[in-house]
């Protein structure tokens, strides 16, 4: 309870931190912060294995792609807040957002769910119960995922196609 | 196994046999289009042949996915969203080699929601369906296909999410994943409450719902011609498909709790999107308001929640689908190289092409319901379904947007009409592809119209959702 | 009984962190010896008999040069880098069986601080996250040559990892187990697995190489372009974390491999522990030849050498081996 309750709340700072810090790498050093928290709330869950590839998959390698962009992109520009397009949204939007989140604890702590009816099954979490599961009655969502990935892959190449010189009659193209 | 997801591994050879296509063939664009074109045709196939299987509903992969006479319905019609696409683009080089493999897997995607029996599957089939879709709006090389992908991908994550914690305090609240098991768990009120809203929302952004609705026509006018029809006709079909299995498998028992909501949403999207519509230069975001309203007429069938309002809804797709392949094949003969037609562009287009104006008509006619035309037809039984299911208020809605509807789809008609002496441009040329698709979806709309029978006999096996009235 | 064990654990800790530090202490002084007499000079020999004190000496130099922070650093991030790089560094090695377990007064000690089932993953977490500390730190100085080195030090630890992971995917496919400790009892049952892994070992050592950032993959720090790439604005002891970092990373790198390649402690006569220590003491020589020879890579052709030789050659690698475990080759 006591390690739910510190992991719970560095979780939650790190998503608030995300979304308050007004320099982008640390939003993601916050963002890191709820990953790492999370992969130690699968530990407590005995998912050892989701916490291993949480932290190699999450940590170690998108976030790492992220900073990439970040430092890259953010390098000597001053952090100003942008202008609000509309006055006062942001508040209003924490504000309602705080309400919501608010209100469904509120509402989850007052009426509690079953717990759910079937127990763990044998080799929950380990690499063993993982792989039998995926390969088995999972395995639909390996395929999906799997051509999720190759979609994507599709797409870093069609998105960095070299441009050719196309006709461009029609379309009010400023860079002509 | 016996088979009986067959038109979807066809599908998924067909995405490998077009990449491959594109490495080892001299004329590596066309050879990608025949075998992606080959692999829908092979879906087809497997697909009427699964349709008077003895086995089915067949439940595969721990209830995960359920093949019956709805999911093949879904499939075939989402078959033809992308046999359309692909013909509406054929061998064209600017959208490149990947065009192909791309539609497959988004129609692979569409294929997976109407199969959906959990909502890991649900999930998937919808990231499935819109990872493809986010890159082929942005593969137009121009700044316009740039923004419409990058809003597209920003505006669709977030529906994700939203969708995604939905699932995550339906499953929190009643234990179970598979949709045909929710009916049974004893739901507790707040918490699934909250989650089967998040749900809808998620799903009614894809659908393009107003007030979810911002993205279309930014979307639609951005990306290329060809991705434009693939999404204006396969989407809705994917979406349609998803929520109205969520809704009347999981919540079937529950009904107050999402009914009147989705009534006031499809009466409001009727009659705004429609309303929108009237106002749009641009051919692009006339459908793309077109298919907001349309979608409006959709979710009566579903909020109507009976098994008259599922087979109208069913019908109403493959009605709206030809209506949108035929208008939009249509504009890309008009628009040749460029990737928008506006209302000027149509100006004296009867003088220059008769046929294609005439083609032209029956699409627009059909999308504002006139008689002898599907749209009509499909029209007529969604509202029957509304009566039915005594909801006046939803009939009204929807005769009062049709009327709208008819102005604006009537306006570029009237242009057509109008003007031009017939000589000052060169008449339009008729890319066979294109040809193709334009008769056979004018012959449908016109067959739906004037004899609907066959499909209505379809259709009506296919919706047999037999616990509802 | 807890306490004892608790206590045990303390201790053991406390040993780790004292052996790792030695170690890299006196394998800085290797290097440096071992460099001078490939360049046909004598290296640091001055401080001590034969120069073995020459560590201390640069220990105390570096407590008692001043702290720099460059005026437009980002103080926060600037002072946790370092601090990311030394801890993941010393974090890994905390999974890596240095020995068989002994018997003492009755307790059967492992040596290692924890054995999960998952070793090598955790291995690999705790590694993967060491990047943070050079891109974090280039990135906060503020600096363009240290902002380029950790952008570089980014791009190449992720083409690489990849690989690295490939590889070694094929030792757990063999063994079946993650657990490095039962990777080590297989070997000793069934021979060491360089041999018929003899590909991702190759694999798994260069890109081995990569992630400690040695020569020639050293391009984060590249100094005849960089000036010291991520680390240039650093001195004193976060300077010092750095460099703790990347030899205790040379010393970890090794303790994998040899893990689970060639025995882990196994050995004949002599005590386990001393043939692990002899192990990594031939990668570690490895390591330094290799910097003596070998000239730096240019950027892109670590690009193309990581992303279109390292990774479909693990691929392939790694698909036999999946054929051949599973019995169809």
């Amino acid at each position: 309870m006591i390690a739910f309750v510190i992991l719970a709340i560095l979780a939650l700072g790190g998503g608030v931190g995300v979304v308050v810090a007004r320099q982008p790498v640390h939003s993601a050093l916050f963002l890191i912060l709820n990953i790492l928290a999370l992969a130690i709330f699968y530990i407590l869950l005995s998912a050892e294995f989701l916490a291993a590839a949480q932290v190699i998959v999450y940590a170690g390698a998108i976030m790492v792609l992220f900073l990439f962009v970040v430092t890259l992109l953010t390098a000597g520009k001053d952090d100003a807040e942008p202008q609000e397009g509309l006055a006062g949204q942001r508040l209003t939007a924490g504000i309602l957002a705080v309400l919501a989140g608010g209100g469904l604890a509120v509402l989850g702590v007052l009426y509690p769910s079953q717990s759910i009816p079937f127990g763990l099954p044998p080799n929950f979490g380990n690499l063993h119960g993982m792989g039998l599961n995926l390969w088995n009655q999972d395995f639909v969502y390996l395929a999906a995922v799997a051509l999720m990935l190759l979609t994507a892959a599709i797409g870093v190449l069609v998105l960095n196609r070299p441009q050719r010189r196309q006709h461009r009659a029609g379309v009010k193209g400023e860079d002509s | 196994m016996n088979g009986a997801l067959g038109p979807e591994y066809m599908v998924v050879l067909g995405v490998f046999a077009s990449m491959i296509a594109v490495m080892v063939s001299r004329q590596r664009t066309i050879a990608a289009y025949w075998a992606a074109l080959a692999a829908v045709v092979a879906a087809g196939i497997w697909t009427a042949a699964l349709w008077s299987s003895p086995a089915l509903p067949i439940s595969l992969y721990a209830q995960g996915v359920r093949v019956d006479l709805f999911s093949l319905a879904i499939d075939g019609l989402v078959l033809l969203a992308s046999a359309g696409a692909l013909l509406v683009g054929w061998n064209d080089a600017r959208y490149g080699a990947d065009f192909p493999a791309l539609v497959l897997l988004a129609l692979l995607g569409m294929m997976v929601l109407g199969l959906a029996n959990n909502f890991l599957v649900l999930f998937l089939g919808i990231e499935l369906l819109s990872l493809p879709l986010y890159v082929l709006a942005a593969s137009g090389g121009y700044a316009e296909s740039r923004e419409a992908g990058l809003k597209y991908l920003l505006l669709g994550a977030f529906s994700s999410g939203i969708l995604l914690f939905g699932l995550a305090l339906l499953y929190g609240a009643s234990g179970t994943m598979v949709l045909t098991q929710l009916a049974n768990s004893s739901l507790i009120l707040p918490l699934a409450g909250a989650g089967l809203a998040l749900t809808v929302v998620g799903l009614v952004f894809k659908l393009g719902i107003i007030p979810f609705h911002m993205w279309v026509p930014d979307v639609y006018e951005g990306s290329p011609l060809p991705v434009t029809t693939f999404m204006a006709f396969g989407t809705k079909v994917g979406a349609a498909a998803i929520l109205l299995r969520f809704l009347f498998y999981g919540f079937s028992v529950a009904v107050g709790w999402w009914e009147p909501a989705l009534g006031y949403l499809a009466v409001l999207t009727m009659v705004a999107g429609n309303l929108l519509a009237l106002a749009q230069k641009d051919m692009k975001r006339l459908l793309a308001y077109s298919g907001i309203a349309n979608a409006g007429y959709l979710l009566v069938g579903i909020s109507a929640h009976n098994q008259a309002g599922a087979r109208a809804m069913l019908f109403y797709l493959l009605v709206y689908g030809l209506a949108v392949l035929a208008a939009f094949s249509v504009f890309t003969m008009v628009a040749r190289e460029r990737n928008s037609v506006s209302l000027n562009d149509l100006t004296g287009l009867a003088r220059r092409s008769p046929w294609l104006t005439a083609f032209l008509a029956v699409a627009m006619l059909s999308l504002a319901g006139i008689p002898l035309t599907g749209g009509f037809v499909g029209k007529f039984y969604l509202l029957q379904a509304a009566l039915d299911a005594n909801e006046p208020g939803l009939a009204i809605g929807l005769v009062v947007g049709a009327m709208i509807g008819l102005a604006a789809y009537v306006r570029p008609l009237q242009r057509a009409f109008q003007g031009g002496d017939g000589t000052s441009e060169a008449p339009v040329r008729w890319p066979v592809a294109g040809a193709v698709v334009v008769v056979i979806a004018v012959l449908g709309t016109i067959g739906l119209g004037v004899y609907p029978a066959p499909i209505v006999h379809i259709v009506n096996h296919s919706a047999a959702f037999d616990w509802l009235r | 009984m807890i306490v004892l064990e608790i206590v045990l654990l303390v201790i053991k800790i406390i040993l780790l962190i004292a052996i790792l530090m030695g170690g890299f202490a006196y394998t800085m002084l290797l290097e440096r010896r071992l460099l001078g007499f490939f360049q046909l000079r004598l290296g640091p020999n001055r401080v001590g008999p034969g120069g073995l004190l020459q560590p201390i000496a640069d220990g105390l130099k570096m407590v008692l040069k001043e702290d720099l922070m460059p005026l437009g650093a980002d103080p926060f991030v600037y002072r946790l880098a370092p601090v990311i790089s030394l801890f993941t560094a010393l974090c890994v090695d905390a999974v890596i069986p240095f020995g068989a377990p002994i018997h003492l007064f009755g307790l059967t000690v492992t040596l290692d601080i924890a054995n999960p089932s998952i070793g090598l993953l955790i291995a690999f977490a705790f590694s993967s996250l060491g990047v943070y500390g050079l891109v974090l730190g280039g990135w906060a100085s503020q600096n363009k040559y240290s902002l380029l080195g950790g952008i570089r030090a980014s791009a190449q630890i992720i083409s690489y990892e990849l690989a690295m992971g490939l590889a070694v995917m094929g030792v757990l496919m063999t063994t079946h187990t993650a657990n490095l400790e039962g990777i080590v009892l297989y070997q000793k049952a069934h021979g060491w697995l360089w041999l018929p892994q003899i590909g991702a070992f190759l694999i798994y050592f260069i890109t081995g190489i990569a992630e400690t950032n040695r020569t020639p993959f050293d391009l984060p720090e590249a100094e005849s372009e960089l000036v010291a790439g991520y680390h240039t604005e650093y001195s004193g002891m976060r300077f010092a974390s750095y460099i703790i970092a990347e030899y205790i990373n040379m010393i970890t790198v090794s303790g994998i491999a040899v893990t689970l390649f060639f025995g882990g402690w196994l050995g004949p006569w002599l005590p386990p522990i001393i043939w692990f220590f002899i192990k990594i003491g031939i990668f570690l020589f490895i390591f330094i030849w290799i910097r003596a020879t070998l000239p730096r890579f240019r950027y892109d052709q670590l690009m193309n050498f990581g992303w279109k030789v390292l990774v479909p050659a693990a691929l392939i690698y790694f698909l036999g081996t999946a054929a051949f475990v599973s019995g169809i080759l």
